[in-house]
C-alpha cells in the first residue's frame, strides 16, 4: 500500500485532531498530515489549496464560525481538476439523517463517519 | 354602520341574479359582500384575494351545483366557511354534504334575514376561532423546531468530549505512549471535561432562567463580585490575571440575585477563557455604579476581542464566534435573557487583539 498520503484534518476539538493523528501515523507512517483546530485559518488555507494528487479530507460538521458545510460550498466553488483530488470523509459526533443526506449531495464526499473514529473504521475507508 | 376596515367579506353565488340584488341590498352595510352569478366566477375571485371568511351557494345551479363547488374548492381553498343556500327539496342532499362535514350551515330559500345574519356571524366566529388555531399550531411547530434544534446540539456537545475522553483513555493505556504524550493526552481530557462540566453548568443556567420567577432582594454588588472573584479564583491564578474590581453603591438596589449572577460569571469567564496568550499583562475590570435606580456594569478584558461582523450574533444561542472549540454558544444567550428578564439593556464593544467591554444597565425593582 502507497503510505504517502496527503490527509487534511479540520476539526474544532484537539482532542479529536490528536485522536485521529495518532491513527493516521500509526497506519500510514510515511503519510503528510496538515491539522487545523482553528475554523478561519483552516478556511483561508483551503481557499488557496490546490490538490496535484489525491488529498483526504476529514472535516468535521459542528464548528464555530466556518461549518462542514460552508467547506464543502467553498471546495465545490473549484475548478473541476482540482476538486477531483479531493476525497473528503466528514465527521461528526451526532449523526443525523438530514446532515448525512446533505452531505452526500456534495460530489467530493465519500461518506459521513460517526466518531470517534478507531482503528477498524479507518481500515474500512478507501485510502 | 361599521367601519370598512372592520366589516368580513362573504362571497355569495347564485345563479339568479334577483337572488344576489337582494342579499347585497339587505345586509351590505353589515358586510362587504361580493356577488358571483356562476361557481366558475367564485374560482377565480377565490384564487385572487384571500380575506373570505364565508361562502354562500347557492344549491340549484345550471353548471355546477352548491355541493359540488364546495367539493371542488374544499382543498384549495379550505378556509372560508361554507354556507348552502337551497330551498326544502334538496334537503336530503344537504344533510349529505352536512354529514360529510363538507359546509357548516345550510339556509333554507326564501331566508329570513335575521336567520342568514346569525349564520354569517357563526360563521365569522368559527373562522376566527379556527385561524386562531392554525396560528398557534404554527408557533408551536416553531418551538418544536428550536427544542429540536436545542436537543440535536445538546447532544453534540455533551457527547463529544465523552466519546472523545473515552478513546483517548485507551491510547492511555497502550505500552507505546510515551511519557510526553501521556501528559499531553491527560491534559486534553482533563480541559475537555472541565468543558463538559461548563456545558453543564450553562445548560442549568439556562433552565432555571426559562423556569424561575424573578424573587427580588437586596442586591450587595461588593458581596456578589467577592463571591465571583472566590469562584474564578483558580483560573486568575492559573492564567496570571489581575482582576479588579470597584464598586459605587450608595444606594440600595433590589432584583434577582441569581439573574446577576449569571450575567456576572458568564461575563467574568469570558473574560478569563478569551484571554490572548501572547499577553505579558492578562487583566480583567469590573466596575458597578449605582444612581439613579440603576446599576451601570462594566466588565472589561484585554483579550482577543470579538470581529465588528460577529458581534450581533454572540448573544444567538448556539453561537460560538471563536475559531475553535472554547465555548458552548450558551453563555451569552443567558447573560442576554437574565438581563431581559431583569428590564435591563447589554451592549458589547469589542476591538479584536485589543479587548472587550460588555455594559450592562439594570433596573432597580421597586
Amino acid at each position: 500500500m502507497d503510505s504517502q498520503k496527503e490527509f487534511i484534518l479540520i476539526d474544532d476539538s484537539k482532542i479529536d485532531l490528536l485522536i485521529l493523528e495518532r491513527l493516521l501515523r500509526t497506519n500510514f507512517p510515511q503519510s503528510n498530515i496538515t491539522k487545523f483546530n482553528r475554523t478561519d485559518l483552516a478556511f483561508q488555507f483551503i481557499n488557496g489549496y490546490t490538490a496535484t494528487k489525491d488529498a483526504f479530507f476529514f472535516l468535521d460538521i459542528n464548528m464555530p464560525l466556518y461549518n462542514g458545510f460552508d467547506f464543502l460550498d467553498l471546495i465545490n466553488g473549484k475548478s473541476i481538476e482540482v476538486r477531483n483530488n479531493f476525497k473528503i470523509y466528514m465527521i461528526t459526533s451526532s449523526l443525523n439523517a438530514t446532515d448525512i443526506a446533505r452531505c452526500k449531495s456534495y460530489s467530493n464526499v465519500l461518506d459521513v463517519i460517526n466518531k470517534p473514529i478507531n482503528h477498524d473504521i479507518l481500515l474500512g475507508l478507501r485510502l | 354602520m361599521k367601519a370598512e376596515t372592520e366589516k368580513i367579506t362573504i362571497l355569495y353565488i347564485d345563479d339568479e341574479t334577483n337572488n344576489l340584488f337582494a342579499l347585497k341590498a339587505s345586509l351590505r352595510l353589515q358586510y362587504n359582500i361580493i356577488t358571483c352569478s356562476s361557481a366558475k366566477e367564485a374560482e377565480a375571485v377565490l384564487e385572487s384575494r384571500n380575506d373570505i371568511v364565508a361562502l354562500l351557494c347557492d344549491q340549484r345551479m345550471p353548471e355546477t351545483t352548491g355541493i359540488e363547488f364546495f367539493e371542488k374548492i374544499r382543498f384549495t381553498n379550505p378556509e372560508p366557511v361554507r354556507i348552502l343556500v337551497t330551498g326544502y327539496t334538496d334537503l336530503e342532499d344537504v344533510v349529505n354534504a352536512i354529514n360529510k362535514g363538507h359546509i357548516f350551515r345550510y339556509i333554507k330559500k326564501p331566508w329570513i334575514e335575521s336567520d342568514l345574519i346569525s349564520a354569517i356571524e357563526e360563521s365569522a366566529n368559527y373562522y376566527k376561532a379556527k385561524n386562531a388555531l392554525v396560528k398557534q399550531n404554527e408557533s408551536l411547530k416553531k418551538a418544536y423546531k428550536e427544542l429540536d434544534r436545542f436537543a440535536y446540539s445538546v447532544t453534540h456537545d455533551l457527547k463529544g468530549p465523552i466519546i472523545s475522553s473515552i478513546e483517548l483513555l485507551k491510547y492511555l493505556k497502550q505500552d507505546d505512549t510515551s511519557a510526553d504524550d501521556r501528559e499531553m493526552m491527560l491534559s486534553l481530557i482533563s480541559a475537555s471535561l472541565q468543558k463538559l462540566n461548563d456545558f453543564v453548568d450553562n445548560i442549568f443556567d439556562y433552565y432555571k432562567l426559562k423556569q424561575g420567577e424573578l424573587s427580588i432582594d437586596n442586591i450587595d454588588f461588593n458581596n456578589l463580585i467577592e463571591e465571583q472573584k472566590i469562584l474564578h479564583g483558580a483560573a486568575l491564578l492559573n492564567k496570571g490575571i489581575k482582576f479588579e474590581f470597584h464598586v459605587d453603591q450608595n444606594m440600595s438596589f433590589q432584583s434577582d440575585r441569581m439573574n446577576i449572577q449569571i450575567i456576572l460569571n458568564n461575563l467574568i469567564n469570558n473574560a478569563i477563557k478569551y484571554q490572548r496568550i501572547d499577553n505579558d499583562k492578562p487583566a480583567i475590570s469590573v466596575k458597578v455604579k449605582v444612581m439613579d435606580g440603576n446599576a451601570n456594569i462594566e466588565v472589561e478584558d484585554n483579550g482577543v476581542g470579538i470581529e465588528e461582523q460577529y458581534q450581533e450574533k454572540i448573544f444567538d444561542i448556539f453561537y460560538r464566534a471563536n475559531a475553535s472549540e472554547t465555548g458552548s454558544g450558551i453563555g451569552l444567550y443567558n447573560v442576554k435573557d437574565a438581563v431581559s428578564k431583569l428590564g435591563g439593556e447589554i451592549k458589547v464593544k469589542s476591538i479584536e487583539m485589543v479587548g472587550t467591554t460588555f455594559n450592562v444597565i439594570l433596573p432597580s425593582k421597586m
